[in-house]
């Protein structure tokens, strides 16, 4: 009975009409895939342009700051300034300069917690006086 | 029939088509195969381009990491002249106040020209330079421009070939090609020392020519090696506008930027050196005046200058005399400040000492036929140290006659006269120190007293600076370092001995009788500091022009060095033929300047104080100790 089934005519035929949606699939999903990745390409392609503008962009405007700040910084312009905005300003004399001697380290009493950054608020309060 | 009809009609067409599918496999096999080489290369050639990328120049800095020159990316705008037409002058009139050219030369530029190739066809020009250097705001403008131009009121009325051809030209008919800018943020500061830089011609994209930044002076052109970087490539493809497909892209070698270059001048004391020689050159007239100052203990040199000076950034508004570093280049006679050598190798080979006598003849001393005078005051009988102190010519030149010629060139040569100092800078002169096989009979009391040897301002420096260093003899340093873009240091150049010239006993009773220059004693008082002692040597030297000296034309120089007892800094300050109004000795003119710099440097360099003010300056008198 299985046999006579299996050679009726108007049987469909699962496993021929498979193959071929398969390999319509496979190569539908190809040429899909294969027109994705030119896209990805291209957009990847313009997105690395905009990004190399972009950091080119960025490296001009630090090496024109850079270059601004090295003007404002020349004492040329720093002694034009002073002059200009006639702030009276002078170098100190050096009998005007406090200079500090560096202390060696006072040795903590067993226990206290004094912090060693403290030496410099002494240094400081020491010029107060 | 009207079937056979149909056959026919059939053949005709299948003839029909079979005669177009062969034109068409023809031209397929004559263009894929036949014409395939011309065709790939002309293709290749349309897409494919080998763009150069040029590095970044490097920066120069200061000590304290000032920038004292970099690089300004800017671009170099050509025109595609065969796009232009007949408009050329209207793009012209536009372009021309925003790139500040004459606007003649520029329609001159922009108009279409022909030319026959070696293969007699006629071709048009289609890449003209325009203009160099132009700045990112400059192209902005001129862009803004191009996009804007008014070829007509209403353009939508022409045609549409008319408006395609206007929109070209706005789009298409300027191009830029990537160039940097050498920029100098300080202007003239240390310019001597930078240098400056020029353009050399270089290939960019497939054989089109550009410009590179080379150096041709100073630190840009020794350190040029490690200044200009490394080229890089890329090798890719572009659309018909020339715009790159990023895409296509097949090699992308990065250029590796040049180093940056950290010099031992400090920026704030060349500002002082240089501020200081601006008045000082107001004041006196003089040819020229320069300045050097160096730390002893390391042959650093911390400031150098000349004047005249030039602006680097505007190198052709200065003349070939302004940027010459005339303190490596210029060759004089040192005057008396030579008398350091003779008294420093007559004490270093017990010849003499400090506290030893010596007659100078009421300032007239004849020897070899020829008389021999001082130029400060006619002394009778002094010491050594106040030959020094006083700058007699007859004390000095009796001591290089008991010294003797051999041993006082030797002195001279182990003190650096008549050799390079090995400074990394172009154009240094070595001096002329004779052999004494060559020298007459007079030399021998010529010589003690600057004359009949001629040396660089630097190479006295750098001779002073030895005693001041205990003896020993540095060769001067001007790079600290290199570094690379991230500030890894990649070399660092020591302080190098060159070789110990007198012992470090001879070299403190130097500074003995050097202190005794810049007291009420000596020639050098103008140079006495409030907060610290000094040690120099006042020196005026008569110039020389065909081999004889001419009358009222000095060379007058202070050599000096301070604290004493601890250098800190030596400075030199030579002018050469000052205004003979205000004086022409060394220690009237430069020791002065030397006093202002050196105590303006102090400051700002935060030296420790010596003696405070109003405190009298104790100068060891070195013959009492003996």
């Amino acid at each position: 009975m299985a046999r006579n089934h299996k050679y009726q005519p108007a049987t469909l035929r699962f496993g021929p009409a498979i193959k071929a949606a398969l390999l319509c699939i496979f190569f539908g999903g190809a040429g899909i895939g294969y027109v994705w990745q030119k896209t990805q390409i291209q957009h990847l392609a313009d997105q690395q342009k905009r990004l190399e503008s972009r950091f080119e962009e960025l490296h001009r405007q630090n090496d024109k700051l850079m270059r601004a700040v090295a003007v404002l910084c020349s004492p040329r312009e720093l002694d034009e300034r002073v002059k200009k905005m006639n702030l009276g300003l002078v170098p100190p004399q050096p009998d005007q300069i406090v200079r500090l001697r560096e202390v060696a380290e006072p040795q903590a009493h067993p226990g206290s917690n004094i912090d060693p950054r403290s030496r410099e608020m002494v240094q400081m309060y020491a010029i107060h006086k | 029939m009207r079937h056979s009809g149909q056959i026919r009609a059939l053949w005709f067409l299948t003839g029909c088509l079979g005669i177009g599918f062969g034109l068409l496999g023809y031209r397929l096999v004559d263009l894929q195969v036949l014409r395939h080489d011309t065709l790939a290369l002309e293709s290749s050639r349309n897409t494919e381009r080998r763009i150069v990328r040029l590095p970044r120049r490097g920066n120069i800095l200061d000590i304290k990491g000032n920038l004292l020159a970099t690089s300004k990316p800017v671009r170099t705008v050509c025109a595609d002249p065969s796009i232009m037409g007949t408009n050329y002058w209207l793009v012209a009139r536009q372009l021309a106040p925003i790139m500040r050219l004459d606007e003649n030369a520029l329609a001159g530029k922009l108009q279409p020209r022909w030319f026959v190739d070696e293969k007699g066809r006629t071709n048009v020009d289609k890449f003209v330079v325009l203009k160099r250097k132009v700045d990112d705001e400059e192209w902005m403008a001129i862009t803004n421009t191009m996009e804007h131009l008014v070829f007509c009121p209403d353009e939508k009325l022409l045609s549409k070939t008319r408006q395609r051809a206007f929109n070209q030209i706005r789009r298409q008919s300027l191009i830029t090609q990537e160039d940097q800018l050498r920029v100098y943020p300080n202007g003239s500061l240390a310019a001597h020392v930078l240098g400056y830089v020029g353009t050399e011609e270089t290939t960019l994209t497939n054989g089109a020519v550009g410009f590179q930044i080379k150096g041709r002076d100073g630190i840009e052109l020794t350190l040029n090696s490690f200044l200009e970087g490394v080229r890089g490539w890329r090798q890719t493809e572009t659309d018909h506008l020339d715009r790159e497909l990023v895409a296509y892209r097949e090699q992308d070698v990065t250029p590796r930027n040049g180093y940056t270059a950290v010099l031992t001048i400090d920026a704030g004391v060349q500002h002082i050196v240089e501020s200081e020689l601006t008045s000082a050159w107001e004041e006196h007239n003089p040819i020229s005046v320069a300045c050097t100052v160096i730390r002893p203990a390391t042959g650093e040199i911390v400031a150098m200058a000349n004047l005249p000076t030039f602006d680097p950034n505007n190198l052709a508004a200065s003349s070939p005399e302004a940027r010459r570093n005339r303190i490596i280049s210029d060759i004089a006679e040192p005057g008396s400040t030579f008398k350091i050598v003779v008294v420093s190798a007559a004490l270093n080979e017990n010849v003499s000492r400090l506290s030893d006598l010596v007659d100078c003849e009421r300032g007239i001393f004849q020897y070899a036929g020829l008389t021999l005078h001082d130029a400060h005051e006619k002394y009778g009988i002094l010491s050594v140290q106040d030959v020094v102190a006083k700058s007699s010519n007859v004390g000095a030149a009796k001591i290089g006659i008991k010294l003797g010629a051999e041993r006082l060139e030797e002195y001279m040569r182990r003190f650096g006269f008549g050799e390079s100092t090995g400074i990394v800078l172009p154009g240094e002169v070595r001096g002329i120190v004779h052999p004494v096989s060559r020298w007459s009979k007079i030399e021998i009391t010529r010589i003690p007293m600057g004359q009949g040897v001629a040396t660089t301002p630097l190479q006295m420096c750098l001779a002073m600076s030895a005693i001041a260093n205990k003896g020993v003899l540095m060769r001067p340093r001007l790079v600290d370092q290199v570094q690379d873009l991230d500030g890894r240091v990649l070399v660092t150049y020591p302080p190098q001995v060159a070789r110990r010239v007198v012992s470090e006993a001879v070299a403190q009773q130097m500074v003995a009788a050097l202190k005794a220059v810049v007291s009420t004693n000596g020639t050098g008082l103008s140079a006495q500091m409030d907060y610290y002692t000094v040690a120099g040597k006042t020196g005026t030297a008569q110039k020389a022009a065909g081999g004889k000296y001419v009358s009222g034309k000095f060379f007058s120089s202070f050599i000096g060095f301070f604290p004493a007892d601890n250098p800190e800094l030596c400075i030199s300050v030579v002018f050469d033929e000052p205004d003979m109004k205000k004086g022409h000795y060394g220690g009237a003119i430069a020791a002065p300047i030397f006093r202002r710099i050196a105590e303006r440097s102090a400051n700002y360099l935060a030296i420790p104080v010596e003696v405070m003010r109003n405190q009298t300056l104790a100068v060891t008198n070195h013959a009492e100790a003996d």
